[in-house]
This record gives C-alpha cells, structure tokens and sequence, in this order.
C-alpha cells in the first residue's frame, strides 16, 4: 500500500474544485484550495496506507481548507440560514432553463451544512458513509440534512412556478 | 418505467432514504424524458442542475508554486532593505516646522530650503517645513499666497488651505486665495499644473487644474469647480500692477476695494456698467480715482473710507444696459 498511486485523475481533481467552489463560490479561491490540499496530501504520502480512500481524505482536507478559508474572509454565510429567501421574478414566465440556473442559485442559498451534503450526494454521488466522514456527523443526520435540503429547494421550485400541487 | 414508481422513488428521494442506484434512476428519467407528469415536473430543473453542475470543471493548470514563492521571497526582502534605508534617512533629517505671519503691509517672500518661493500678501499665516524631502512636502496657508514651484528636484508639496489640498508634482507657479471669512478656496494657476482636492472627501476625485484655469473650493458644501481663469488682477497683490481691460466699473470698484483695503461704493446702478480700460503700476488710489474720473465723467466723493462714485451716464459707453 505504501506506493499507491496518489496521482489523481482530471476528473477526481475536478471533483475537489467543484466542492471547493460550492463552499467558496469563487473560482480563484477553489483553485488555490485544490492545489493546497494536494500539496497536503503529497506531504503524507508514506502514510497514505492509513486511510481507507485517498478520495475520502481529500474531500475531508478539501473540507477543513474551504472552512479555514471562510473563516478568515469572515463572510457569514450562516446569515442564510433559515431566512426566508424570495425570489422575485418579474416576467412571471420561467422557462425550463432559467428554473434549473435558479435550482443552481438555491443550492447556494442553503444553510452551510445542507449545501454541502447536497453536493456531495446529488451532484458527486457520494455514499452515505462517505459524506458522514466527509462532515464528521453521523448517517443519520446527513439524511436528515438531504431531506431538508431536497424538500426546501422543491418547494421553491413549486412557488416560482406557482403550481400549487 | 411508470409513473407511480417514479412517484415513490420521488418521494424516498426527498427523505433522503434513496440508494445511489435509485437516484441514478431518478436522474435519468429527468433529464432525458420530454414528457413529464405535471405533479412531478418541480423535480426536472433539479436534476437538470445536477447534472450540469457535474460539469464543471478546472480550467487552468496548477502554476508551480515554489518558484513563485522564492520570487516572491526576493521581491519582499529589496522592499525590506529599502524601507529600512528610507527609514534611517527620514528618522535622522527629523523636519520641524515654521509657522509665520505676514504682519507687515509689505509682501513677504519666503525662499524654502530647496529654492522654492513663496510670497505671502499681508496677514497670511504660513506653516511650512525647513527642509524639504523629496516627496510630501507639507505647507499651510490661511490667506492668500503665491507659490512658485521651480525647482525641477523638488516639485512634491502638499498645500492645504481650509479643506482645500493642493498637490504639486511638476514644476508649477499658482496663486491661492483662502481668506478666512470668504466661502471659498481659489486657486489660480499661472504655470504648469496642480491637483486640487477636497480634503475632507477621503480618496475622492482630484481636478487637474493647468495654466490659465482657477478652481474655487467651496468651504461649506465641499465642492470643487475649475473654469478658465478671466480676473487680470488676481495677481495685483502681488506686482501691483493693476489692469483694467474693459471692465465694468462693479467689478473695477471690487478689484480697487480689494486691493487698496478701502471701501467703494456706486451711488447708482448707472454707471456699474460702465466699462473702464487702464493700467496702473503702483500707483496710489488717488491717482487711479482721477483717472477713472476724467475718463468716464462720473463724480467722485473721496471721504475717510468710503469712496462714493456717482453719475447718470459716462462718456465711454453710449449703449448702457440699465
């Protein structure tokens, strides 16, 4: 194990930057935190034998990064939370396209925790087991989190489009 | 696939007890079916995002970085060596300050450090440094001064008179009238070319104000306006030299008052446009009252500090604007 390969390919390397952008929503900053955790993970590499998945470790590190990084901007994107976002659309006429940018726009709008546990399992596909070592939270609270996180943006879809199922 | 399977699967999928393989059901069903139950159509755009969110990607390889930091690291310490060197310089030419008084009816001429010239109109109070720096000279002034700027090494000073601050980078010769009881700053610029700020306004806009122009600077309302400069006198001051092109005689009597420190008066509206032409060169107010008194026909009555000018028509203008 201790000559595993940690060369990532281009496609788990975009896997990082796209969970680094989620949290940083901005493209220069998710780069650097990319090339930083590679740096970090280059730094184990005779340790690497520890660790179930080299992938799971990365999105952890990639994880602790964007929050340090967060942190320092001071930027409290907790002040989301739980408000009550209002999407004002003026033409009243969404077609499909815009729903899904306004989908991409919601995903950011949720509280922290539930933007990144939606990321990791609707747009990466993370197991279970894997977004709870990501989060450093129990299975069952990442449901819970899904659920809440799935359930708000259906429900924002159904008012902009104003079906009243 | 049916519809009340896609149903259930929805709604395992909102409770987040979907597996990973029933989801992929979900996704593929979303996005590649045109046709979707009405009820279920709220989930279309969310699969769509999803899935087109999993395409983004890194557009730019990595930069090395190790080079970029010893770049960095040599860039950092020539900063260090020459803040440390200006530093030594700045502390050991310690520069004090000296502030005077024109209390004299004469002007004063002040010659700074470097050669720069100042002169300074009667009761102008002037803060100024003995020695001159390269950049950021600090001057003072509450009254009126002119300041010429010839020196071609040492051109920084920064003026500041009530919240006007005048920068100078280049070589430049101006004119700064900022009495205490006036409402404005004025600035009028002979040679070259100043930044005329507010400074009150942090980082605010800097008018470039060049040969020719003034700028007045407002006391109160804080605002900066610069035109083409047409007073021949704002200099009398300083030369003496009094110049009356055509002017009417409203302005000739508020160049005199001003220059002489009397007051005069128009009696009537007549003759305030009335337009005057004369030079005059040191000479004194009665010699220049004889001359406008001969030359308009207008009738003058000289008391202890009012001077009154009367009269129905002058001889100059045959068009007069009542």
């Amino acid at each position: 194990m201790s000559n595993k390969n940690i060369s990532f390919s281009k496609n788990i390397r975009d896997k990082h930057f796209r969970f680094a952008l989620r949290l940083l929503e901005n493209y220069e900053d998710a780069q650097d935190v990319v090339q930083d955790v590679y740096e970090k993970i280059w730094k184990k590499k005779n340790m690497l034998y520890e660790y179930k998945s080299v992938d799971g470790l990365a999105m952890k590190i990639t994880k602790d990064l964007c929050y340090d990084r967060l942190k320092q901007r001071k930027r409290k994107l907790d002040n989301y939370n739980e408000s009550n976002y209002v999407f004002v659309n003026t033409t009243n006429n969404y077609d499909e396209k815009d729903l899904v940018e306004t989908v991409k726009e919601l995903i950011n709008y949720l509280p922290q925790k539930q933007k990144v546990i939606i990321h990791l399992r609707d747009i990466e596909g993370c197991e279970f087991e894997e977004i709870a070592t990501v989060m450093g939270i129990d299975i069952t609270a990442v449901r819970m989190n899904l659920s809440r996180a799935r359930k708000t943006i259906k429900e924002q879809i159904i008012k902009i489009k104003d079906y009243g199922l | 696939m049916d519809c009340s399977r896609i149903k259930h699967l929805l709604e395992k999928y909102l409770e987040g007890e979907s597996s990973l393989n029933e989801e992929e059901l979900l996704r593929k069903y979303f996005t590649e079916n045109k046709i979707i139950p009405l009820e279920l159509e709220y989930a279309k755009p969310m699969f769509c995002a999803f899935k087109s969110e999993q395409n983004v990607q890194v557009k730019k390889e990595f930069t090395n970085r190790a080079k970029l930091y010893s770049i960095f690291g040599i860039a950092a310490s020539i900063v260090i060596m020459f803040g440390l060197v200006f530093f030594n310089f700045n502390t050991n030419n310690k520069v004090n300050y000296i502030t005077k008084c024109n209390e004299n009816n004469k002007v004063l001429k002040i010659e700074l450090s470097d050669g720069n010239l100042i002169w300074l109109n009667k009761g102008t109070i002037i803060t100024y440094p003995n020695k001159t720096k390269k950049l950021k000279n600090i001057v003072k002034i509450e009254g009126e001064a002119f300041i010429e700027i010839l020196n071609p090494k040492r051109t920084h000073y920064n003026i500041e008179a009530f919240n006007a601050l005048i920068k100078t980078e280049t070589i430049c010769a101006f004119n700064i009238k900022a009495n205490k009881y006036a409402e404005n700053v004025n600035i009028t610029v002979k040679l070259g070319g100043v930044k005329v700020m507010e400074n009150s306004v942090e980082n605010g806009l800097a008018l470039l104000v060049t040969n020719g122009n003034y700028c007045s600077v407002h006391k109160t309302h804080k605002l900066v306006f610069a035109s083409a400069n047409k007073d021949d006198n704002y200099l009398a001051w300083k030369t003496g030299n009094l110049i009356f092109n055509s002017l009417p005689m409203a302005t000739v009597s508020d160049v005199l008052s001003e220059y002489y420190n009397i007051n005069v008066e128009l009696k009537n509206s007549n003759i305030a446009y009335c337009e005057f032409t004369g030079q005059f060169s040191n000479k004194p107010i009665e010699y220049v009252l004889s001359k406008i008194k001969t030359e308009l026909n207008i009738d003058i009555y000289n008391s202890k500090d009012l001077i009154t000018l009367s009269g129905d028509k002058c001889l100059s203008n045959f068009n007069l604007k009542q």
